[in-house]
């Protein structure tokens, strides 16, 4: 039990140091980024024709109902060259036939591209007109196949990936490829800010009003979003050790991605590994580069409002973690690797794969030590204090790093409300998340293959520092 | 005459109804292309200027509803635009656009333009 | 014990009132400016706009705040504006007094103000900025360095140019991007200027970036110096044939067809000729061509598919003999090139 209290002291220590230290990077970079950007040259970038043109691929494995309205307003997005690839993963509803009469398409013969591995081709199709876009029906495979399929069949020298159920602002993919543009040869990958598209007004696959959610429990992960994109991923981009880009919103090279390999077929979290694949690659190979988080451009994705959705999302998240960290445990403290080696992923690894063993075993000794009357009353409420005063430390600090960056739709949400929640969360809301996360590593380590599993589903903003302090209690 | 101007930028729609009001014509504004449809629905201007990117409706989904349309099928539309790729231009023209103006604009020589494109259109 | 932690507990709530209190502030800072755009942006916006049309004076801005955001209204203007509506906004914008304003903030002590002031002076980029772009060329910090010799680039004169030129060489590794649209705005606006630098006057890195313009910007005048850079390295290479398919340049057929036929050169400057010579477009490139429809590396394979498509009948009737070929692959390519 005392082993128990100084180990969950340390790891509460620890992930302070390491969340404000974050926290402070991102606060000088969110500086340093406005100071840069300026709208005349984003202007200048949309007009200049030495722009590198960008492959938008949108995978979609039943998606009839909103797939026609999506690839309308990916079209429509302000930039200068773009095309859209849809990849539809073996869907066995009419999203193929639904895009076919929307956007009058006709099949054609492409030569299959022998780059990436992915399942087999059923057909493609493309418009009569002059519009560019390019359906491409083939076998299921689950996501990462289907990317590697529309990476194959990509022609521009950028590619996006942008969930189908997701919604880019107008100018969110033009701010997404800036870095490419200021540093063409060692960018190769950028990721944006995401937000809950839950509560807001949407038309034809557009998000015309931005509102906050009814639901509670989209409520707690808009305040989840918010702490994990400002707070950590800014931060994280400074130092280049940047772990996630979510596949519902990135920009990458495509060549390096060929060369890396694509994403890993079969994988929990396919964005999530390739991110850190793309490290391990480029670390390794000596080459300069910048995997870059753009604090601004906003992609609205709907976030699950049944608990039952949401586990299964949190799950495949969860598991995607920690399949990726024993992916690439040779890069776990290891010099070579960088920050990203020393710092991101052994966090990575401490707080997100390891926090709800660490704070569930708290629980189950704080109550064992009541029992006993073995615990220090006042000490224990401290501890408690601490941790969630912390929460709320980092999210008051990510919103005040979010309410300083200019947005397409300012101060829209209530600032109350959302503090509100964030002391809500605590509350319920992470112990739940946590057994989920606990009872799907049992399950995991149990069988340590992972079968067969839900291929496609919502995004995966994975929300890396949601608070994994653990509450462990202090016994003596 | 009546004109419709359609840009999401408030600088350049001030910039066009000026100058077109200043040469006598009647001028309103949409902010976002679904105001577009709908001014140009209630409102029967004799002609439409519009930009390419909007929020709600881009320009090319404005023409085509406006086309589908019986009331609004002939009005000339003159595409202000940001974009020059030849995609845009052929896309544009493909859909039945009168004229093209890239951006950066004249507003005098889209004034002209405009007073020619009337002329032609006038019976 | 318990005493340490209850200080953590007050450090934390002292830190999280702090953190609340700047958020607090910022917010508030941002409704300010709101509440100033909402009074004053339409007035400045039908102010600049009824200038240009005709109004002989513009209302006059009161207080800082008001100033800048006319001055922020004109920018966007110029911006969008062309020909002598934007010198007459661009004199506008002088007589104010911002050009002035600007040239003196070029010698400030922060970073961030020289930057706002170098790209206001680069926009408005009249004569009158000539002394403050000068002078910001020789800036300590990068983009204000960058933005100012982009204008000077638009601008010209013999001294502007050589600036121009001598940032652009210093700032080449530094800010790549930054760097292009000075050369970009070089080809736009003096196209000859290009030449030293695709001579190789000024390093491998301007001479990559001169051959990328001159292709963007399809500058026929270039084509000599692009068909002499095929031989360089990849890179080089493929830019500049890559360039001579944007203009359309016919006296480049027989060394990029030389270039696509070169086995000792990696497949994607081989590539970059084959599509080269499709864009073209001129069916003497057919012999040379055809064969690489049997080439073993895919892209390049694919690439002659495509290339043959766009070199009208013989181009097609060779694809047709293809169709007919006894290799599957070769058959496919042809067949999904003539179907598209």
């Amino acid at each position: 039990m005392i082993a128990y209290t100084w180990f969950a002291a340390c790891f509460l220590v620890a992930f302070v140091v390491v969340n404000t230290g974050v926290l402070a990077l991102a606060a000088a970079e969110v500086r340093r980024y406005l100071a840069r950007a300026s709208a005349s040259g984003l202007r200048r970038m949309l007009r200049s024709p030495l722009t590198p043109a960008v492959s938008i691929i949108v995978p979609a494995h039943n998606e009839a109902a909103g797939i026609a309205d999506s690839v309308r307003s990916l079209l429509a997005l302000d930039y200068r060259l773009l095309e859209v690839i849809v990849v539809s993963d073996g869907s066995t509803d009419d999203t193929v036939g639904c895009l076919v009469r929307a956007f009058d398409l006709r099949p054609v013969l492409r030569p299959n591209p022998p780059f990436l591995e992915y399942a087999p081709i059923r057909a493609i199709y493309a418009p009569r007109g002059t519009l560019r876009l390019l359906v491409v029906d083939k076998e299921n495979g689950g996501k990462a196949d289907a990317l590697n399929a529309g990476i194959a069949f990509a022609s521009f020298p950028l590619y996006c990936t942008v969930d189908a159920d997701s919604m880019l602002e107008q100018d969110a993919l033009a701010k997404t490829v800036r870095p490419f543009v200021e540093d063409p040869e060692r960018t190769v990958a950028t990721g944006g800010m995401i937000r809950i598209a839950n509560g807001c007004r949407v038309e034809r696959g557009r998000v015309v009003e931005a509102r906050l959610p009814r639901s509670r429990l989209a409520m707690f992960q808009v305040v989840e979003y918010v702490r994990g994109f400002f707070g950590t991923r800014t931060g994280w981009s400074a130092i280049n050790a940047l772990l996630i880009v979510s596949g519902a919103f990135g920009v990458f090279r495509r060549d390096v991605v060929i060369e890396a390999g694509g994403y890993r077929s079969g994988s929990l979290g396919e964005d999530f590994e390739l991110v850190v694949r793309l490290h391990r690659f480029c670390r390794k190979a000596g080459r300069p580069y910048r995997i870059v988080y753009v604090p601004d451009p906003v992609c609205w994705t709907e976030a699950p409002e049944e608990a039952r959705f949401l586990k299964r999302q949190r799950r495949r998240w969860y598991l995607g973690c920690v399949e990726t960290i024993l992916i690439h445990r040779a890069m776990l403290l290891n010099p070579r690797y960088g920050a990203v080696g020393l710092v991101a992923l052994p966090a990575m690894a401490l707080f997100e794969a390891l926090g709800p063993l660490v704070e569930i075993a708290g629980y189950v000794i704080a109550a064992a030590a009541a029992a006993l009357g073995a615990i220090s009353w006042p000490a224990f409420a401290l501890f408690l204090a601490i941790c969630v005063l912390y929460g709320q430390v980092l999210t008051a600090g990510a919103l005040a790093v979010e309410d300083a960056t200019p947005r397409q739709h300012p101060f829209w949400e209530d600032p109350r409300r959302l503090r509100r929640y964030a002391w809500l969360e605590n509350l319920g809301f992470r112990q739940r998340q946590q057994l989920w996360r606990a009872a799907s590593l049992v399950q995991f380590a149990r069988k340590r293959g992972w079968g067969p599993m839900e291929r496609k589903g919502l995004s995966r903003p994975a929300v890396a520092g949601a608070g994994a302090g653990g509450d462990p209690p202090a016994p003596r | 005459m009546k004109i419709l101007i359609a840009d999401d930028s408030s600088t350049v729609r001030r910039l066009v109804a000026a100058r077109l009001s200043a040469d006598g014509y009647q001028v309103l504004e949409a902010a976002d292309g679904a105001e577009a449809v709908e001014l140009a629905r209630s409102g029967r201007p004799d002609l439409l200027v519009l930009d390419k990117v909007m929020p709600k409706m881009d320009g090319f989904e404005v023409v085509r509803a406006l086309r589908e349309d019986p009331r609004t099928a002939s009005v000339p539309i003159v595409m202000l635009t940001e974009r020059t790729s030849e995609q845009d231009v052929l896309g544009g023209l493909g859909l039945g656009v009168e004229e093209y103006m890239p951006k950066p604009f004249s507003p005098l020589e889209l004034s002209l333009r405009v007073r020619r494109l009337l002329a032609r259109a006038a019976p | 014990m318990t005493i340490a932690l209850a200080g953590v507990v007050g450090g934390m709530a002292l830190l999280l009132a702090c953190l609340s209190g700047a958020d607090a502030r910022i917010r508030r800072r941002a409704a300010e400016a709101e509440r100033l755009r909402r009074r004053y942006l339409p007035r400045a916006e039908q102010g600049i706009a009824g200038y240009l049309a005709g109004s002989p004076d513009l209302p006059a801005p009161s207080g800082a705040a008001e100033r800048a955001l006319l001055l922020a209204v004109g920018l966007e203007a110029l911006a969008d504006l062309r020909g002598s509506e934007r010198q007459r906004l661009a004199g506008l914008l002088e007589r104010l007094g911002y050009v002035a304003e600007a040239t003196a903030a070029l010698r400030s002590r922060q970073a961030a103000a020289r930057r706002r002031a170098a790209e206001c002076l680069a926009v408005i980029a009249t004569p009158a900025t000539l002394p403050g772009l000068m002078a910001g060329v020789a800036d300590g910090d990068v983009l204000v360095r960058c933005a100012c010799a982009r204008a000077l680039a638009e601008i010209g004169g013999d001294d502007a140019l050589r600036a121009v030129t001598a940032t652009a060489e210093r700032d080449a590794a530094r800010a790549p991007g930054q760097v292009a649209a000075i050369v970009l705005a070089l080809g736009s606006s003096h196209p000859a200027a290009l030449a030293p630098l695709l001579a190789g006057a000024s390093g491998p890195r301007l001479r990559a970036l001169a051959a990328e313009v001159a292709g963007a910007l399809r500058l026929a005048q270039h084509a000599g110096s692009l068909r002499s850079l095929l031989g360089a390295e990849d890179h080089l290479a493929a830019v500049a044939a890559g360039g001579l398919g944007a203009i359309g340049d016919i006296d480049a057929v027989g060394d990029l067809a030389a270039l696509a036929a070169d086995d000792r050169r990696s497949p994607a400057v081989r590539v970059a000729a084959v599509t080269a010579l499709g864009a073209i477009g001129d069916a003497s490139a057919v012999p040379c061509l055809e064969p690489l429809l049997r080439a073993p590396d895919w892209s390049l394979r694919t690439a002659a598919g495509y290339a043959l498509a766009g070199l009208s009948e013989p181009g097609r009737a060779a694809l047709r003999r293809a169709a007919g070929s006894e290799r599957k692959e070769i058959r496919d390519l042809a067949g999904a090139v003539l179907g598209s």
